[in-house]
């Protein structure tokens, strides 16, 4: 059944890859580069929604403990929230590798100093260091205790990071809206943000899934 | 009341402490202005170029600097096996929190000034141009590093490789504060034409504003023994 779903979805990626590859129209400006949008923003997409289930996830964890104290309890929420950081982390990152490969021909720069790069940026490093604190606790429980506030308090982070480095300076692009762009482009975009969005849950539910028999491993030790 | 007694004996327990044994201080003040003088070196002399960036060499020499205290902050505690019953005894975990922020705040601030006066030496600045915006600058700045420095401590204070997980994790999330308190100093030293500086110190407000709330909400689970 699970390799079923993910052959699925595998098909399903690559079918939508294909379709922004090849169905749609290339940019009047910017010609065949503007290609990249179709993974590059989906990617940025979804690891935002992989980092605002970081975020419900430490603040169910938070309530859960409150509530039942037990050490056992909410411990699903605590490897929701450190497989989601991680699956994000990995978008994070393509998200910026992307945007750097296509800024080059388009604005001259692999890199600049720009409101939503800059943003994208400083939440890889937070998110970096979030999982690098986990690794440095070594009590299970503790680290979910020490981890769910961190959680909580990046992503209270982002939006202040965001305006002030929009006020500092701005060169992004303003985004497309379906209305300004052509419906085969909006299609394929679509298209590639669901398979994404495949492509988020069932790495999550992977992580998830690993994260659960080491834990089960070391308590058989 | 409890939690106002508590907090008061936290902050005059630490204060005092520090001052007995002024380590920190000392540490930190000879810290601040010893990198104040090898920027001039790093950097050469020009006094144009100097005064440009002074604003931003203060507030990394602040961020760099004011990881030293923090990091030390719940480590006398540690040290002498009494954290947990600091914990214990302490009415709210949240007044606990609180009176270490403000002796950190304390600490901050006054090497926040001596470096400033050190700077406006040794790279002959002139005198700021509108001093209460400097001072408020300084006053929010500091108080946002110390909250979410104290914050992160707590985090940090029993986990491995503890000196390089503090400023690993805490620069990041100090970025918006570093740039709004930097260009607030700027117009404060200079003047602007935009007199932008306004709205910088109301962005550096909301952000204490934002994580002096969060962190002492959030604070608990940190510190249960």
């Amino acid at each position: 059944m699970r390799y079923i779903t993910a052959v699925v979805l595998f098909i399903f990626f690559a079918f939508a890859q294909w379709w922004g590859l090849t169905q749609t129209p290339p940019d009047a400006m910017m010609g065949e580069v503007q290609k990249i949008m179709y993974a590059h923003v989906p990617a940025a997409w979804n690891s935002f929604l992989a980092f605002f289930v970081v975020f419900i996830a430490s603040i169910a964890f938070l309530i859960r403990k409150k509530r039942r104290p037990e050490p056992a309890e909410g411990m699903f929420w605590d490897r929701l929230a450190r497989s989601a950081a991680e699956v994000g982390v990995v978008l994070t990152g393509l998200t910026l590798c992307l945007g750097s490969i296509w800024g080059r021909p388009t604005w001259g720069v692999w890199w600049t100093w720009d409101a939503r790069l800059t943003t994208t940026a400083i939440l890889f490093f937070l998110y970096v260091g979030y999982l690098s604190f986990r690794k440095f606790v070594d009590n299970p429980e503790r680290r979910a205790k020490l981890a769910a506030p961190l959680g909580v308090l990046i992503f209270l982070n982002v939006p202040i990071v965001y305006f002030s480095v929009k006020w500092w300076r701005t060169l992004h692009q303003v985004q497309s809206s379906p209305s300004t762009m052509d419906p085969a482009m909006v299609l394929a975009l679509r298209l590639n943000a669901f398979a994404f969005l495949g492509v988020l849950i069932l790495f999550i539910y992977w992580r998830y899934q690993i994260a659960k028999r080491k834990s089960e491993h070391e308590e058989a030790l | 009341m409890n939690f106002l007694r508590c907090f008061f004996a936290v902050f005059y327990k630490d204060l005092l402490s520090e001052l007995r044994q002024k380590e920190i201080l000392n540490t930190l003040l000879f810290f601040g202005v010893l990198i104040v003088f090898l920027f001039s070196f790093a950097l050469g002399t020009d006094p144009g170029l100097l005064k440009k960036i002074s604003p931003g060499l203060l507030w990394l020499v602040i961020l760099f600097s004011s990881v030293l205290a923090l990091d030390r902050s719940f480590q006398a505690e540690l040290e002498e096996g009494c954290l947990d019953h600091l914990v214990l005894y302490a009415s709210s975990q949240r007044a606990l929190f609180l009176g270490k922020t403000a002796t950190n705040f304390c600490a901050i601030l006054i090497v926040q000034v001596v470096t400033a006066f050190a700077m406006m030496i040794l790279f002959d600045l002139p005198a700021p141009d509108d001093f209460p915006l400097l001072a408020a600058a300084f006053l929010l700045g500091d108080l946002g590093i110390a909250v979410l420095g104290t914050f992160y401590a707590a985090l940090t204070i029993k986990t491995r490789a503890r000196q390089a997980m503090l400023p690993l994790l805490l620069f990041p999330m100090l970025i918006p504060l570093l740039l709004s308190a930097v260009y607030a100093t700027q117009t404060a030293m200079e003047g602007s034409l935009t007199n932008s500086g306004g709205s910088w110190l109301s962005l550096l407000a909301i952000y204490d504003l934002i994580f002096l709330t969060a962190c002492t909400l959030a604070i608990e689970p940190l510190l249960e023994t």
